[in-house]
């Protein structure tokens, strides 16, 4: 029997079972219960807790907690999200690790403090300044906020990026019935396998980014969000500045295949394709069955990461079935959309855009209707 | 097979806790399940909703579209579920809110004296939201009281646990409509 698992609760749980060792938070509705969880959770696994006066605060705690070696994690929806962008290109800048979890409620501003929205997609992606490396996924149900939480994790290690998991209040707040997969866990930080007088922490090996060893294991580095060399200090040497920056946004670019996941539901013959996320996406898988079961040549595209974008795999499905047409449902005004049209750039298919911000899931018949006389 | 359940009230009335029940019911006798809640933001007052969509099958879209069982106990939230009741929609009201259903819900509308029964009989106002859940599994019929008390055991027990039972118990047996 699988157990009954709100969305919000799944993403502690998914956290805690991956390592996660250090939180730092201020609550906001929809992602409250992800902090309330963990406050009770970290403390039992060796992890710390802690609640910060702001969102600006709690962003620089997990990144000063990711510096230190503890793999760190901080939850909150838009406007708390909208705080945290400038900590976010720092992050990405000095190349610490952190993951922030978005649980999105519909804005602008305040918005809808306790209703959905999909509004914080390209804030996400391109929210704070400069060009700068960002990973994106974004869970449809309450087992993928489980497993993206974990991924997000993962990758931020990994990489040395900020990851973002975008989910949205249906999902954070859903409870349904779940069975949760085998975790995967945080990677160890490793210790550089050079001296600590000669480590250089942002020098590169096959492209990637040198370990990242814990403070105290005698590796001490200068980190700043300024442009800096290898050695972390900063330059204004424009070699060296270009070749930081061309480093950090290669960094998606060159582990794109690895990165990008997305479902793909009933593309054979389609005539007609919908591409979907979040929550949206499941609405828009029932009524790709339905319309199938009615004999309807549909099918759809769901990313799961949403940065890097899966624009080449779209790219190929568009080639390969040449749809009549592409319909993006969203609550939002077309965020998703002027991806797709960036994607399938070139191409005569046109892009249908489902939108409808009013506190609720779009009904299912508005996207019959654009798939059927859109 | 696909059932939905609206319970609408005011924040504080125990409307997401019978939602969260009735799906954890359902569960547990196998089904798939998806609750999800609206609510003002405010820990009192202001109107909350409770959506509980199960199905046998998958469930893609997981909140009510038209309900099978709408529950209401505070008359401000009715007009907001006039989308969600059909045809067949059983509505049920607690008699206390009785005369202040909208006009064109009149028809429709079963009352119940949820909350004087929660108040005279269990001698707790309290679980009004009980009484109301034993109604929606008379009405519903798939699942028994014995599955909402393995649910209830995961969040009370003694005494408050032995109350909540006793009030699920009176609306399952009470209810005629």
């Amino acid at each position: 029997m699988s157990k009954i698992l709100m969305g919000d609760i799944a993403c502690a749980l998914a956290a805690v079972d991956a390592g996660l060792k250090f939180y730092a938070g201020y609550p906001i509705t929809p992602s409250s219960e992800i902090a309330e969880a963990l406050s009770e959770l970290l403390p039992k696994h060796k992890g710390i807790y802690l609640q910060m006066e702001d969102e600006i605060g709690s962003i620089m705690a997990a990144i000063g907690a990711s510096y230190a070696g503890y793999p760190s994690m901080t939850a909150t929806s838009g406007p708390g999200f909208s705080l945290m962008q400038e900590a976010i290109g720092y992050a990405a800048m000095a190349e610490i690790p952190v993951t922030i979890i978005d649980v999105m409620r519909a804005g602008p501003a305040t918005g809808l403090a306790t209703q959905i929205g999909e509004g914080d997609l390209m804030q996400a992606i391109w929210g704070t300044h400069g060009d700068h490396p960002v990973l994106v996924f974004s869970p449809g149900n309450v087992r993928e906020f489980y497993i993206y939480t974990q991924k997000a994790l993962f990758w931020a290690e990994k990489l040395r990026v900020p990851a973002v998991v975008l989910a949205d209040e249906v999902i954070g707040h859903m409870k349904e019935n779940v069975e949760l997969p085998e975790p995967i866990k945080i990677p160890e930080r490793r210790i550089p396998d050079v001296k600590p007088e000669q480590y250089l922490p942002y020098a590169a090996v096959d492209g990637d980014v040198v370990p990242l060893p814990p403070l105290g294991s005698g590796y001490l580095w200068h980190m700043t969000g300024s442009a800096h060399g290898e050695d972390g200090f900063p330059t204004i040497r424009p070699d060296r500045v270009k070749a930081l920056l061309d480093r950090l946004i290669s960094k998606t670019v060159k582990h794109h295949n690895e990165l990008v996941e997305y479902e793909a539901y009933m593309l054979d013959d389609a005539e007609v394709l919908v591409v979907s996320f979040a929550s949206m996406g499941r609405v828009s898988k029932g009524v790709v069955k339905e319309l199938r079961d009615r004999g309807v040549k549909v099918g759809l595209l769901t990313p799961l990461t949403m940065w890097p974008f899966f624009a080449p795999e779209l790219r190929a499905v568009v080639d390969k079935l040449n749809p009549k047409k592409i319909v993006v449902p969203e609550i939002n005004y077309g965020q998703l959309r002027i991806l797709v049209e960036w994607a399938l750039r070139g191409t005569s298919v046109p892009v249908i855009g489902v939108n409808l911000v009013n506190g609720d899931l779009i009904p299912p018949e508005m996207i019959e209707e654009a798939i059927l006389h859109g | 097979m696909r059932r939905e359940v609206y319970i609408v009230g005011s924040g504080g009335q125990g409307v997401v806790l019978m939602g969260a029940l009735l799906a954890e019911a359902y569960a547990l006798k196998g089904w798939n399940v998806a609750q999800t809640v609206i609510y003002d933001a405010a820990q009192r007052g202001g109107l909350a909703r409770s959506e509980v969509v199960v199905s046998t099958d998958e469930i893609y879209f997981p909140k009510v579209r038209i309900a099978d069982v709408v529950v209401a106990f505070s008359p401000d939230a009715l007009p907001g579920a006039l989308p969600k009741i059909g045809d067949k929609t059983l509505v049920m009201v607690d008699e206390e809110i009785k005369d202040k259903v909208p006009e064109e819900l009149k028809a429709k509308v079963v009352a119940i004296p949820f909350s004087q029964w929660a108040r005279e009989e269990l001698h707790s106002s309290k679980v009004m939201n009980m009484v109301a859940l034993g109604c929606i599994l008379k009405a519903l019929g798939d699942v028994s009281v014995d599955e909402i008390q393995r649910a209830l055991e995961e969040r009370f027990k003694g005494d408050l646990l032995k109350l909540n039972v006793l009030a699920v118990r009176m609306g399952l047996e009470a209810s005629e409509f």
